[in-house]
């Protein structure tokens, strides 16, 4: 695939020879085929024979003359026993040594050494060691990995137990090395205790490689762990099965060691992207690149196709914000694109908005310059909490429109009542204390249509919906509830028939105080002139009454209603949150206040209330601004532009990040919002897959140091992530799966994949990115070693 | 179907009106009718109005011991007034009997439990 993938490896593996160095060690037949038949099965990608203090040249040269392309890589390793003579202990510990070097002939120089030196040293064969010192001088011009058992039997602690336990971590820490046989549940002991002897900058990584082999001492039953025969934990390591995927290993274990039960988690790789293919493209080399499913970075120079291969990967997934056809105008139909659930090629793949979290370069900015966060929001999967807040603003922008509405009525209703006759003539008072006299009118009773016509919608209402209840399917009532349903519908239509009677009634009480006025009525029609007077005088007594009643009533509500408004104040805030440490805040601020608003639209010599102010308009002591008269219309029009700023304020509430207490988005500087908001929108988003465009534009280098890259190790393991980068930290640090070099040669792209473990894409990767060969340098450099050296 | 007797007593100033539902159902305090200056028949139009609900019509009489009928042309329109109330209130009695007969034939077919 072109990528960093992970793979078995097992270099902890006896052959018979070291049945010649340990009595009784190996048990059974070796045979160096069922050895490699083992591997094959068991699908180990890289080893090492491992006898103890001896190599056994003879199944080396016999697995490297029958190596064929893609059977699992041999490299040279033997396990010593080594001596800690100045701790004046007799017990020595093992470790295993593999070497960089794969020929027969290394194979057949490094045993020479190996021999030529127990020699010398008059070694029994059974009862071989070596000190450190002397494993250093005689491999000083090897590149080799010293792996010692740091748990169970022969572990390298304990010849310094007692004597000088940090020399020993010291030494550890400064080697090529991984520690072996240490139990998972003591790791998290062991870091302790190395965290001790870190720089301060280092304290807080968890970076000391622990990795297990299988020791196997039997081929036959390959891969238990030991002669007893107990099952094997395979590890892998990721990359490509080389001595340098080793190095690279031990310099960044969290990222390239893992328990194979835990890789076989990870490569569940959902729908993520695959691979695209390109071909007959215009300005793009015939290829096809695949993609990890972890972290895949784009990089290349000036104008070589990075921000492209961006858009088209976009494209092809249909998200909405890639800018491939605004920007580049290029046609990309014959591309074709596959995710990992798809067998062929296809145009595109269809993913839901949610499952994308795509940031073109320089949005991250703009995000606070539009002063809009729902993109956030909506990655962050929190729509439905977005749309909630908006219905709450939406509510309150409907009720202030409804006071308002409610002013105007109130207005007219005043005009209206201001219009009445408030007069009482003294014609009617003289014709009130007439002698004469008439039959008063019969008093009508409470109109009850309105409250009758709610009441036979609830019956009617009821009885359709008892009905619907008893036949739906989704309720299935038994006996009992059948029968309490029965009773309920014979209730109320028992109340429709007592209903009934009660309208009955009612009707004719108007009807018989109808027919009676109306006799009423024709007997005054036929009484003196006087009498007639003195009954319409009455009238109108009765008529300015009413009048006087429905004025205060009025000025009643008016009053309470312009109280509402006057003290009305629309500071509201919704809450979204995003994470335990970011809230995204909708908020509207009472920047104008509405009293002061509308009086602005009027003619107004001094100041008043509102509701005077109102009194005053209503009996045209005042004006509206700018309209001919003072009707309800007209305040309706004013009020509506007066108020218009504010009501479309409703629409559109400030959105800002809340950090802390007294610590927003709004009180912080773009850059440093930038960084909170991509924090916040890798850790929280529900999203599969995420797309960035050179995030380190907007970006602290600090944050990207600091932040940044533990976020994206972290996320690559659950997410697919593509990301346009000229920052070598981003790619080095964040331990990229796959890179992908684009060139562009005399306007032909061209997409190549490399990896981190290869050495001669090390060189090419450090061309490109600018400060690559120091980043490389550094992060070889686990620890500070001089500082080190010096504790 | 009983009837209410409606009995007048003709005053100069006043008249008393006295209400015999003549089975003892139902006892009414009587009303006056001031007729001093201007007739408010309210409080006998409330009467009427809850005599609807036990559907009785009604007889009436006038009891004219000083002959005031005959002598007083206001005492007289008014006794002629009340008359054609009680005829309107009886013609509407009658009206509401014979749709409501009808009524509950109906519900008692749309209500089977209360035949049970």
């Amino acid at each position: 695939m072109g990528y960093s993938d992970w793979f078995k490896v097992d270099l902890h593996i006896h052959t018979d020879y070291s049945k010649k160095t340990k009595t009784n060690d190996y048990q059974g037949n070796f045979d160096v085929d069922v050895l490699k038949q083992k591997l094959i099965d068991n699908n180990v990608k890289l080893f090492s024979m491992t006898d103890h203090n001896i190599i056994n040249v003879d199944a080396y040269k016999a697995y490297v003359s029958n190596c064929k392309e893609g059977d699992p890589k041999l490299l040279i390793g033997c396990e010593f026993d080594i001596e800690v003579p100045e701790s004046n202990k007799t017990i020595t510990y093992h470790s295993v040594i593999i070497f960089e070097n794969e020929s027969i002939e290394d194979v057949e120089l490094i045993s020479k050494k190996i021999e030529e030196l127990y020699t010398r040293k008059n070694s029994v064969i059974t009862d071989r060691k070596i000190t450190i010192d002397e494993l250093y001088e005689l491999f000083n011009s090897y590149n080799f990995f010293f792996i010692p058992h740091a748990g169970n039997t022969k572990s390298i602690l304990d010849p310094y137990k007692g004597y000088d336990l940090k020399l020993c971590q010291q030494m550890v820490l400064l080697m090529p090395s991984a520690f072996e046989k240490v139990k998972e549940s003591v790791r998290q002991h062991y870091n302790e205790g190395f965290d001790l002897l870190k720089t301060y900058d280092f304290q807080e990584k968890d970076d000391i490689p622990y990795i297990n082999f299988s020791d196997n001492h039997n081929c036959n039953k390959y891969p238990c762990t030991n002669k007893d025969g107990d099952d094997h934990q395979f590890y892998c390591i990721k990359g490509q099965p080389t001595f340098e995927s080793i190095r690279f290993a031990f310099i960044d274990p969290k990222s390239r060691i893992k328990k194979y039960s835990d890789v076989e988690v990870l490569q569940r790789s959902d729908n993520f992207i695959h691979s695209m293919q390109f071909h007959n493209h215009s300005i793009i080399e015939d290829q096809t690149i695949h993609f990890s499913p972890n972290l895949n970075v784009i990089i290349g120079g000036r104008s070589s196709g990075k921000s492209l291969l961006f858009n088209i990967l976009g494209y092809k997934i249909g998200n909405v914000k890639n800018e491939l056809l605004t920007k580049y105008k290029l046609d990309v139909s014959g591309l074709k694109i596959k995710s990992f659930l798809d067998i062929d090629f296809k145009d595109s793949i269809s993913f839901n908005l949610h499952d994308v979290i795509y940031i073109n370069q320089g949005d991250i900015v703009n995000y606070f310059e539009k002063n809009s966060l729902v993109d956030l929001i909506r990655e962050s999967g929190k729509n439905d909490d977005y749309k909630t807040a908006l219905d709450f603003f939406k509510v309150e922008k409907s009720n202030l429109n409804q006071l308002i509405e409610t002013l105007v009525e109130l207005y007219s209703e005043l005009i209206d009542n201001l219009n009445s006759n408030f007069s009482l003539y003294n014609k009617d008072i003289e014709s009130i204390f007439d002698d004469s006299y008439f039959f008063k009118p019969i008093d009508q009773i409470t109109d009850k249509e309105i409250s009758f016509s709610n009441s036979s919608i609830i019956l009617e209402t009821l009885l359709d919906n008892i009905e619907k209840f008893r036949n739906n399917e989704n309720f299935n009532l038994d006996a009992d509830e059948l029968a309490l349903t029965n009773k309920f519908a014979e209730l109320v239509k028992y109340k429709k028939a007592d209903f009934s009677t009660l309208q009955s009634l009612y009707h004719n009480r108007v009807e018989l105080i109808n027919r009676s006025n109306e006799i009423l009525a024709k007997k005054n029609a036929s009484l003196s002139l006087k009498s007639r007077e003195k009954e319409s005088s009455n009238h109108r007594l009765a008529s300015l009454k009413s009048n006087v009643m429905s004025l205060f009533n009025i000025l009643n509500r008016l009053q309470k209603h312009s109280e509402i408004i006057e003290s009305y104040q629309y500071n509201f805030e919704k809450s979204i949150k995003i994470s335990s440490e970011v809230d995204v805040v909708l908020e509207l601020e009472n920047f104008e206040n509405v009293k002061d608003k509308i009086l602005e639209g009027f003619v107004l010599t001094e100041k008043h209330s509102l509701y005077q102010t109102l009194i005053l308009l209503a009996s045209n002591k005042i004006k509206i601004k700018n309209l001919p008269d003072n009707s309800a219309d007209n305040l309706k029009k004013k009020l509506s532009t007066q108020l218009k700023p504010i009501v479309e304020y409703f629409d559109k509430p400030i959105e800002y990040l809340k950090y802390a207490e007294e610590n927003t988005s709004k009180n912080n500087s773009p850059g440093y919002n930038s960084e909170k908001y991509l924090e916040t929108i890798l850790k929280n988003g529900n999203a599969k897959i995420i797309f960035i465009d050179q995030p380190e534009d907007n970006l602290g280098n600090r944050f990207i140091t600091d932040n940044l890259i533990d976020i994206i190790r972290d996320l690559k393991f659950q997410k697919q992530i593509f990301l346009v980068t000229h920052n070598p930290s981003i790619v080095v640090y964040g331990d990229a799966e796959n890179i992908i070099m684009c060139t562009n040669i005399e306007k032909k792209i061209t997409y190549e994949q490399f990896v981190l473990e290869d050495r001669v894409h090390q060189k090419e990767i450090c061309d490109v990115l600018d400060g690559g060969h120091y980043i490389f340098d550094q992060r070889s450099r686990k620890y500070n070693i001089k500082k080190l050296l010096q504790s | 179907m009983d009837t209410i007797k409606i009995k007048h007593n003709v005053d100069e100033e006043r008249i008393n009106i006295s209400f015999d539902t003549q089975d003892g159902s139902f006892s009414f305090p009587s009303v006056e009718l001031d007729i001093k200056t201007d007739i408010d028949f309210n409080e006998l139009l409330l009467k009427l109005s809850e005599f609807i609900e036990i559907k009785k019509s009604v007889e009436f009489e006038f009891i004219d011991s000083m002959d005031l009928l005959n002598t007083s042309s206001k005492i007289n329109l008014i006794k002629v007034t009340l008359e054609e109330i009680y005829m309107n209130y009886n013609s509407l009695i009658q009206e509401c009997t014979n749709v409501k007969g009808g009524e509950e034939d109906k519900d008692d077919d749309e209500l089977p439990f209360l035949n049970q």
